[in-house]
């Protein structure tokens, strides 16, 4: 009746760096530790975790002196968080 | 948060949330709109007033007014450097702006054969329909009405346009800089776009 939700998606932090990634063709570090609140270790971790499972990639470079991190939105990403959403609303559903 | 006591309406706050926070990231497209509106508005009045006003043909206006068009390409490399030492994200309508203008660029230059080609002034009397529609659809998509309005003027000053003699065509083009890139331009700067 209920399909399970995807655990890796569950989680408060990695849905909000995902759906901060769905509006926006990418994103820096900074802008999703801005964003999200979050500590920089903790988000560091949340990417690692969504990088590893292919939902986000990450880009490492450097902006002027300054290494920055990139991250975007993967296609297996984008479909895991169109079948999350509508996994949640059979929830809501019922 | 604990993860157990994460829930369902909380997800979907959370999606919500981070939705609308990334839909408020600007493109800083108002700047180049802006000035490559003033740039190619001031092109044409000035082949207007040399057009109508043969004693300005020769003069240091006539034979250096291209230079505009380097100085526009400077400001806005300059502008881009600048933008993507702040910038923290690439909003996706930035692929919008690059793919909509650099095509209205090559249907302008493609016009622009077709006038030499065929000797008329077609590239000219279609240019205010090219920017217009250009500016209408961008407009569209990005949810900005006085794009999509400014859009429409635009495309309309074409008839016009076309039953004008020449210096006429140049007048018109550079009123369609200003109701397309200008004034939207300039409205662009209080909204998320």
């Amino acid at each position: 009746m209920f399909n399970e939700l995807d655990p890796l998606l569950h989680s408060q932090l990695r849905l909000a760096i995902i759906s901060l990634l769905i509006g926006l063709e990418e994103a820096e570090f900074v802008y999703l530790k801005e964003k999200t609140k979050a500590s920089a270790g903790n988000l560091s971790l949340q990417i690692d975790k969504l990088c590893l499972a292919g939902y986000i990639s990450v880009k490492k470079g450097f902006k002027g002196k300054y290494p920055v991190t990139i991250c975007k939105i993967t296609p297996k990403g984008l479909k895991a968080f169109e079948d999350y959403v509508a996994t949640i609303k059979t929830y809501i559903k019922i | 948060m604990a993860k157990n006591t994460f829930s369902t309406t909380n997800s979907l706050r959370t999606i919500e949330a981070a939705i609308i926070e990334a839909k408020t990231s600007k493109t800083g497209a108002s700047f180049y709109y802006v000035l490559w509106g003033l740039i190619l508005s001031i092109y044409f009045i000035i082949h207007f007033l040399i057009i109508i006003n043969s004693n300005l043909r020769g003069t240091i206006i006539d034979t250096f007014n291209w230079v505009l068009f380097p100085i526009g390409g400077f400001l806005s490399y300059s502008n881009k450097s600048k933008d993507q030492k702040k910038e923290t994200n690439v909003p996706q309508l930035e692929k919008v702006y690059l793919f909509a203008f650099t095509g209205f660029a090559f249907m302008y230059a493609i016009l622009t054969f077709a006038s030499t080609y065929l000797s008329s002034s077609i590239a000219i009397m279609l240019f205010p329909l090219i920017i217009g529609s250009t500016v209408y659809v961008v407009g569209g998509i990005s949810k900005h009405k006085i794009s999509i309005f400014c859009g429409i003027f635009s495309m309309l000053l074409t008839v016009v346009s076309v039953l004008s003699k020449l210096e006429i065509q140049f007048l018109i083009a550079s009123i369609a800089c200003i109701s397309s890139c200008i004034i939207p331009g300039i409205t662009m700067r209080k909204s998320n776009v």
